[in-house]
């Protein structure tokens, strides 16, 4: 065991009682936290108060954090102008066509590297687990001719398509879901006769629901927040999701911050509104791929 | 003999097991190869090509590789004088031999008002280089001028813009261990607190850029004005300024990767088995010297993990920069895969920018390998 | 029996035959026509393709204005295989489309059409879009897109802050010596205790309003009869050229020597154009398509004036006589995409592109402000001249337009990737934002670099 020096400010700390001590820790974690997510909410808390002014207002100095007057013109302005409610369809088709492919595809994956055994089962993981150690960088070059060649560029095949085929993330999270569920639910099963896929569709995968929570709400949001690939295979403006309209909004209407920012408000509710709704799923999750990592 | 047709005529269960097990994992095999090992072969061998997309590929062999990696150091001496031989200097935008210099220095420059100053004024580089070769970093050692060409000098810039910029990962984790430490106490709200920190991560950068460039206006942004209540100097254009923009795009992107990291932190914390620490206040720690000795060692591996995935993630940046500068000024904001990108979709240079990825991959794999065997050192595996 | 059949079979028959007949004839073709611009010119275009529409019922253009990035999309379109059939083609992007047989040879049809008169045109305009396959020089040979606008560059001056300074404003006609230039613009420079720069006491940190905001290179160099390339676009001469390597020193010692134009410190928080907007800036350059956007948010009077004209004269376009003045003019060109479905059908596609850049298109465009009609005639009139609106000498824009050569990046492919980066990303910080470099210094160090861009560029289209 380690022996310590007392320092001197742990040492006076010490002398106040345990209570007074707990005290102080938990004023210092709120007051630290409080600035903290103060200052997290700040451009959130700018950006409503622009969306609600009228466009002389932003110049006004100081800036004025409750606009005055207080407008909803750009809300009203931004649909009429712009394909708004068109990106958000586009980006909904993507997020949820590739989510629900991608989670169906990897849960069915995970299973069977964690439930069956079959001959170089350990290679075929390992060999799935090394693209994540691919930098995304390299395949983009080839994967864009692939593209090209299959005559995809302008659609968003090349966004939905790859992700049917599961995804290795996804595969890993779900194979050490299923590795700790016990071995006997399968036996049940086997005794009625069923075939593997039974198996996995009426007895593991209901189990599964934290994992596919996590792995929907983590894709859907990856979808939907996605720049680079749409910037790379999306061509026509009609078919640009949220992500895509939101940067040729600023270029097309570049000094009217007003409008780009309800713009900006609208495109972030839908995520704001998912994300709080499900967080208990998701925040507790994320810390466990932390820790397996 | 019977027995082995027997044997033979119907799959045993564990076949039709492995058999199953092959069909379910079938599709992202093929995921693999197609999207994945494929592209991961077509690349390397686009490197030693020459592409542009409408024509035939051309095999140029290692001439990518040349142009884009070589580097040459060299003494760039001072330039002489062809009438009179002597070392030549600038004093004003005038070339002036030696003798001449001590009579001008210091007197009055009748255009702008101001003293006269002289520096050596050394060869062009293009005297002192190979042909081909572009200063990419110049600089002063022991008395002499030293001038490193390349051949690519904007990819060297573009790396060095994205090296500076991985900084911010470590004073993010700084920020983020603290903010985990406060939230671990017994406190009220800790869900909303999550939820606030975490809300950055899950934005789409585009929406995000757009606040934040409202952010860093220099005439109605908050931050001048903020930095004006302070009594700070508040007139600085963040993003049009060469030598703040990297400081302000690493601050945004702090903002945006907080909460994530303040999350796994925070699940770090509460995996610390209690007895550690009781073992430690019976030994008298206090409670820096519980930081120090229980609190750290156990929270280097999920460091680690966050230190590996933001630096894979940093290395490969690429929207926040593109959208709200599009490298600018002066290529001073400019990331490696942001040229990448430019020399594959707006130049046309498959090869050559197939070559710069894989210089970038591997790289980042590099840095990876490296981080993993200094983990030795200082990492601590639960035992 | 026979006569009651009679009728309805006839009917019948017309019924059956005719009706492919009336398909075909109905059945309009279908456009696409891609262009880009603020909400102002896709409102401009849509009304233009609208009136098209109608009088052309046998076509049907669809107009899809891109939002961003439009090169690179319309690269990647093409490349990608599904390229739009009629496209606004940059001038700059004309040499990398043209050469590598992206665009369709229109000349046949200029030829032939009845309404469209290219003499009648700016020959810098029309000469921009012409390429020739066989001796692979850009500017001569037929054409292969129509300009929509031509956009000269000129300097705007901001009339009350010369009244405000007593400085008499310059001639509209006859431009400046350099010298006599930088006198002006010493006046007109002046810190916020009263002292202009060279005197006593100037603090060039405080300055309140700067006699230039700036000119762009290619105006200077042009003004001062250098050149960026040879005339056959193969040779990178900037570095060898005098004039040239003087004019970029000119404008760094604008900025370091003479102190008349803010440096990268004074425009750390506002840049020149916001100065100008807002001012604090007498003289500065911009193109025609800066007074649309001058006339909405300015609140004080603007004009323009010619460039200065240093000692090495002016470099006009090709055969242009007595050009008092230069610089470069920018277009736009509207040309059908080879490959699309408007190749196949060029003969209305370029029905389309010929309303456009014809009188009609034209005066609907010049309206807005930005531009100035292709039609010579229609320039000197009323239509541009809008004497009822700022600026009150537009004839300097008509002198412009007949004299300034298109910018170099018109006459050699991938000029981005040969030029821009290298000259704006190391030259121009380095002598002229910065003054750490002389002008010949930098030009000579880059000069290889540049000479062997431009011939990798020549390469890429063989």
């Amino acid at each position: 065991m380690i022996t310590l020096k007392r320092s001197r400010a742990t040492r006076s700390f010490f002398f106040l009682g345990n209570r007074q001590r707990e005290l102080l820790t938990k004023i210092v974690s709120y007051a630290v936290l409080s600035v903290g997510a103060f200052t997290m909410l700040v451009p959130f808390f700018w950006m409503l108060s622009t969306s609600f002014k009228e466009p002389a207002g932003i110049f006004k100095m100081p800036p004025e954090w409750i606009p005055d007057p207080f407008t909803l013109e750009n809300y009203v302005k931004i649909w009429q102008k712009t394909d708004l409610a068109r990106g958000f369809a586009n980006s909904m088709v993507i997020a949820v066509v590739s989510t629900v492919g991608e989670v169906f595809v990897s849960t069915l994956a995970g299973y069977s590297f964690a439930r069956i055994r079959f001959p170089g089962r350990n290679v075929v993981f390992a060999m799935l687990l090394s693209t994540m150690m691919i930098p995304g960088v390299v395949t983009m070059i080839p994967a864009f001719t692939l593209f090209r060649y299959l005559d995809w560029i302008d659609s968003w095949k090349p966004l939905i398509v790859p992700l049917m085929f599961g995804s290795s993330f996804a595969i890993f999270l779900c194979r050490q879901f299923f590795a700790t569920l016990p071995e006997e639910l399968a036996d049940a099963g086997k005794i009625d006769g069923a075939n593997q896929f039974q198996i996995y569709w009426s007895i593991y995968l209901p189990q599964a629901r934290p994992v596919i929570a996590t792995l929907a709400v983590l894709g859907f949001i990856a979808r939907w927040n996605d720049y680079l690939g749409p910037l790379i295979y999306v061509r026509s403006a009609e078919k640009y999701p949220i992500a895509l309209m939101l940067t040729t909004l600023n270029t097309m209407y570049e000094k009217q911050w007003t409008l780009l920012m309800a713009g900006s408000v609208i495109a972030l509710i839908p995520i704001i509104v998912l994300f709080v709704s499900l967080q208990r799923y998701f925040v507790g999750s994320i810390a466990l791929t932390g820790i397996k990592g | 003999m019977n027995r082995l047709f027997q044997r033979k005529r119907e799959l045993t269960l564990n076949q039709r097991d492995a058999l199953w097990g092959y069909l379910f994992v079938s599709l992202p095999i093929i995921g693999f190869v197609v999207f994945a090992a494929g592209p991961l072969v077509v690349s390397v061998i686009l490197s030693f090509a020459e592409w542009d997309l409408l024509r035939d590929p051309k095999w140029v062999a290692f001439d990518n590789w040349r142009q884009l990696l070589t580097l040459t150091v060299k003494e760039v001496p001072q330039e002489i004088d062809d009438a009179t031989g002597e070392p030549l200097f600038l004093c004003a935008r005038q070339k002036v031999p030696a003798s001449q210099v001590a009579e001008i220095e210091g007197t009055i420059d009748t255009r702008t008002g101001g003293v006269v100053t002289c520096e050596p004024r050394y060869m062009p580089e293009r005297d002192v280089l190979p042909s081909g070769y572009r200063t990419a970093l110049s600089f002063d050692l022991l008395g002499k001028h030293y001038l490193i060409g390349s051949r690519d000098p904007l990819f060297w810039e573009s790396l060095y813009n994205t090296l500076y910029m991985l900084l911010a990962i470590p004073i993010s984790l700084v920020i983020a261990l603290g903010l985990a430490i406060a939230l671990n106490q017994k406190i009220h709200g800790k869900s909303i607190y999550r939820m606030l920190y975490y809300l950055p991560v899950v934005l789409p950068i585009a929406a995000t850029s757009l606040i934040w460039m409202w952010i860093f206006n220099p005439n109605f942004g908050i931050l001048n004005y903020g930095l004006g209540l302070l009594g700070l100097p508040a007139d600085i254009n963040w993003l049009q300024d060469r030598h703040t923009v990297k400081p302000a795009l690493m601050v945004m992107s702090i903002w945006g990767g907080l909460g994530y990291q303040m999350l796994i932190y925070l699940a770090g914390l509460q995996n610390i088995p209690n007895h550690l620490y009781e073992a430690a206040k019976i030994d008298g720690a206090g409670l820096l010297a519980q930081f120090r000795y229980v609190t750290w060692p156990s929270l280097t591996p999920t460091t680690f993990f966050l230190l590996i995935t933001g630096m894979i993630a940093g290395f490969q940046g690429f929207a926040q920069p593109y959208i709200m500068t599009n490298g600018g000024p002066y290529n001073s904001s400019r990331t490696v895969v942001m040229v990448i990108w430019s020399n594959a979709f707006r130049d046309l240079q498959m090869g050559y920018a197939s070559a710069q990825a894989w210089t970038l991959g591997v790289l980042i794999m590099l840095v990876t390998a490296l981080n993993f065997v200094m983990a030795r050192r200082w990492v601590h595996l639960e035992g | 029996m026979f006569k009651r059949l009679l009728a309805p079979l006839a009917l019948v028959l017309v019924v059956v035959l005719g009706l492919p007949g009336m398909a075909v004839a109905q059945e309009p073709v279908e456009l696409t026509f891609v262009g880009w611009g603020g909400p102002d010119e896709i409102e401009v275009f849509e009304h233009l393709v609208e009136v098209f529409n109608e009088r052309n019922p046998d076509i049907v253009i669809k107009y899809q204005p891109i939002p961003t990035d439009y090169t690179t999309t319309l690269k990647t379109m093409i490349a990608g295989g599904t390229p739009p059939d009629i496209a606004y083609v940059p001038d700059g992007d004309f040499s990398a489309f043209a050469p590598r047989g992206q665009l369709v040879n229109i000349q046949p049809f200029v030829d032939a059409s009845e309404t469209f008169d290219p003499d009648g045109v700016w020959p810098s305009a029309l000469g921009r879009y012409r390429w020739d396959a066989e001796t692979k020089t850009f500017g001569q040979g037929p054409l292969y897109a129509l300009p929509k606008d031509i956009g000269p560059t000129i300097l705007y001056i901001n009339v009350d802050l010369f009244e405000q300074m007593g400085v008499p404003i310059p001639s509209h006609t006859e431009p400046m010596t350099w010298d006599a230039f930088v006198d002006l613009a010493r006046q007109l420079t002046v810190d916020s205790n009263g002292k202009h720069p060279g005197e006593d006491g100037f603090d060039v940190n405080s300055v309140e309003y700067w006699g230039l905001g700036e000119i762009w290179f290619e105006d200077a160099v042009f003004n001062n009869g250098g050149l960026i390339i040879s005339p056959d676009a193969r040779t990178f001469v900037m570095a060898e050229d005098q004039n040239a390597i003087d004019a970029v020193q000119f404008l760094s010692d604008l900025v370091h020597v003479y102190q008349v134009a803010p440096g990268s410190d004074q425009t750390a928080s506002m840049s020149i154009g916001q100065m100008f907007e807002a001012g604090r800036v007498a003289m500065t350059t911009n193109g025609r398509w800066g007074t649309t956007t001058y006339r909405n948010v300015l609140d004080f009077e603007f004009d323009v004036i010619p460039f200065p004209v240093g000692p090495g004269g002016v470099t006009a376009y090709l055969d242009q006589e007595d050009c008092a003045f230069s610089g470069w003019s920018g277009s736009v060109g509207v040309g059908i995409i080879a490959g699309s479905k408007g190749e196949e059908y060029a003969e209305q596609a370029y029905r389309f592109i010929e309303f456009i850049a014809g009188p009609e298109g034209q005066a609907e465009q010049a309206a807005l402000g930005f531009q100035i009609p292709n039609q010579i005639e229609l320039a000197n009139s009323d239509v541009f001249l809008q004497r009822d609106q700022y600026p009150a000498h537009a004839e300097v824009f008509i002198e412009a337009a007949r004299c300034q050569p298109p910018g170099p990046w018109t006459r050699t492919p991938n000029y981005d990737a040969w030029f821009s980066d290298l000259f704006w990303g190391s030259v121009w910080p380095a002598v002229v934002i910065d003054g750490v470099e002389l002008a010949e210094d930098a030009l000579y160090d880059a000069a290889e670099t540049f000479q062997e861009g431009l011939d990798a560029a020549w390469q890429s289209i063989e």
